[in-house]
């Protein structure tokens, strides 16, 4: 036998026991050719490709996860964004789109087709205004189209003006969507620093940089370093915590990697077009099953709960050696690549939360170090949108000046208070709403212009 | 692997009536022959192969059950490794994929039907994932 019997049992408890699984595979398609003046021909040329670009996605994702026993809990589909290939388009023409978008993510059998994105760290088009105006209802009429705009750059400073229209924008969408706990912000991810790999939805977009069609892998696993971490038992140092989550993250980059890889020659032969392997992005991201969670890992390094006090410290080990391990098991490693904590898709910390162990102030301190933002937060329904605006402000500084990627995708759950509890269904979860500051940010917020991008030298 | 061939080559040759001394000088010709022959088909062409594992509550017929429905699909068994602990089954067996009827997916099919008779896991898994998380 090439493998001995721990090594075979190894992979089989990984993938029967802990919930590794990929967690996306994202196809990124180019939409760059669907450009047109008359909004009949876009919508066209934009359902034509996705279906033909997308035809087999899944069922080549299907056999490849049969192939290997490893399951791929998510076939997407990530789109240019959509500002522009159809900038020029009025609100009602973007919305008309949208659900083109939707009809064919529908028709290729993917849950999400992200990308419905303007770009606007430094100034706004008409086609951004049209979109942006376009997403409340957007979020809320379609169930598959995924929608992220990037507000802030280290490059180009922060858009005021785009983060108090994004803002408005979560509000209105809250609104629409009030019947179901506000479940279209969740489709939502305002952005500082977007990427244009990231494979995972909401926030993922196909770059304008990018090949025609790319595959794009997200990898999972918090199951399997949650069991390395455990097995190492309280006496264990930092530095033999740091390996044996290395060790970790290796294996189940390279097991991303080679699914990736196949997925991509599978589909490119399927189609007749070639599709590029793009990255693998080494994010450990939750789902809300037992034993699939974040804050667990924490807890098992030896905190009492996920935000006490070396909380921040204990994420950003573990993000530095899951980037450690898997960068030497991929060829290109990309995407956010950063630990995802949503408190809504992770149990635990929907109870840290409800305990009130973690608050919005902690999640921003742990988004600074490694964690990629406010990540489907609860907020109460009467939250001013200037409050909104303010904590899109400050995760943006964190961003701005960390030269880093961060995000919020924050939920004001239209008619809820402190203590209510959101449902949201399947993998997004359920999260209590968390207490937001009463202190008024009004004046700050509505100031408008920019903030100019930062210095890159004296960096204290 | 190539102890088994000499052993079956040797037996195939003597029949159940042999002393030492036949065994020894069959075991040399044969030796040589296989020599001759190269390695296995299996090393010098490696091909495709899976791994198919099986766990559960031991119990008659497991092996027996597994080993026919790789077998029917066309699969070449090229190694098994069997344990029991404290009446817990653990079962890895390497097959050569190469000629099988169907896909992956077929034969896990397949498997599921015995894995819901004898209420054992099973699940078939390319050697890829193996060779690719634990030999970089």
């Amino acid at each position: 036998m090439p493998y001995d019997l721990r090594e075979v049992l190894d992979t089989v408890r990984m993938t029967e026991m802990e919930h590794f699984d990929i967690r996306t595979i994202t196809l990124g398609i180019s939409l760059r050719d669907c450009s047109s003046r008359l909004p009949q021909t876009v919508r066209a040329r934009v359902y034509d490709k996705i279906r033909r670009a997308a035809a087999h996605h899944v069922a080549v994702a299907e056999e490849v996860e049969a192939l290997y026993g490893v399951h791929i809990a998510n076939k997407r589909i990530a789109v240019t964004p959509i500002a522009l290939v159809a900038d020029g388009l009025s609100r009602d023409e973007m919305i008309g789109l949208a659900q083109i978008l939707d009809t064919a993510a529908a028709h290729v059998g993917v849950n999400y087709v992200a990308g419905f994105s303007a770009l606007v760290e430094k100034g706004m088009t008409g086609g951004d205004r049209a979109l942006m105006e376009a997403l409340p209802t957007v979020l809320a009429m379609t169930e598959r189209v995924c929608a992220s705009v990037n507000c802030a750059s280290t490059a180009a400073g922060i858009n005021a003006d785009a983060v108090l229209k994004t803002a408005e924008v979560i509000k209105e969408t809250a609104r629409l969507s009030a019947a179901r706990d506000s479940v279209g912000c969740a489709k939502l991810v305002a952005f500082c620093n977007a990427v244009q790999d990231n494979p995972f939805v909401a926030g993922a977009f196909h770059g304008t940089s990018e090949a025609e069609a790319v595959i794009n892998i997200g990898i999972s696993g918090p199951g399997v370093v949650l069991r390395a971490v455990r097995e190492l038992g309280p006496q264990a140092d930092f530095g033999s915590l740091c390996e044996a989550i290395k060790k970790m993250a290796f294996k189940i980059t390279r097991a991303g990697e080679l699914i990736g890889r196949r997925c991509a020659e599978r589909l490119g032969r399927r189609t007749g077009v070639p599709v590029t392997f793009g990255v693998v992005d080494l994010s450990l991201a939750p789902t809300p099953a037992e034993g699939d969670s974040m804050a667990d890992i924490l807890v098992a390094m030896g905190l009492e709960d996920v935000g006490a006090p070396g909380t921040t410290a204990a994420l950003a080990m573990l993000n530095e050696s899951v980037k450690k391990g898997g960068l030497m098991g991929a060829g290109y490693v990309g995407g956010l690549s950063g630990a995802f904590m949503p408190v809504s898709e992770d149990q635990a910390m929907a109870r840290a939360a409800e305990r009130g162990h973690i608050t919005l102030e902690k999640l921003e301190a742990m988004s600074a170090v490694c964690s990629v933002g406010l990540d489907m937060v609860a907020l109460p329904g009467d939250t001013p949108v200037e409050t909104i605006a303010g904590i899109l402000f400050d995760e943006f500084a964190i961003g701005m000046i960390n030269n880093k990627t961060t995000g919020a995708r924050i939920i004001p759950v239209h008619g809820k208070r402190v203590g209510d509890y959101a449902e949201f269904g399947g993998l997004l979860g359920s999260a209590p709403v968390m207490p937001v500051s009463r202190l008024a940010s009004h004046v700050f917020a509505r100031r408008g212009g920019r903030i100019p991008a930062p210095i890159r030298s004296l960096t204290n | 692997m190539d102890i088994r061939r000499l052993v079956t080559r040797i037996a195939e040759a003597l029949g159940p009536e042999a002393d030492p001394a036949q065994v020894e000088a069959v075991a040399a010709a044969t030796l040589d022959a296989l020599e001759a022959e190269g390695p296995p088909v299996a090393s010098k062409a490696p091909g495709e192969r899976a791994i198919v594992t099986a766990y559960g509550l031991d119990k008659p017929g497991i092996l027996a059950s597994i080993t026919n429905v790789v077998s029917d699909a066309g699969c070449n068994i090229l190694d098994v490794s069997q344990k029991i602990l404290q009446g817990y089954f653990t079962l890895i067996m390497l097959a050569d994929i190469t000629t099988m009827r169907g896909s992956v997916q077929d034969l896990q099919q397949h498997l599921s039907e015995v894995s819901s008779r004898l209420g054992v896991r099973v699940i078939v898994q390319h050697e890829d994932l193996f060779r690719s998380m634990h030999r970089p």
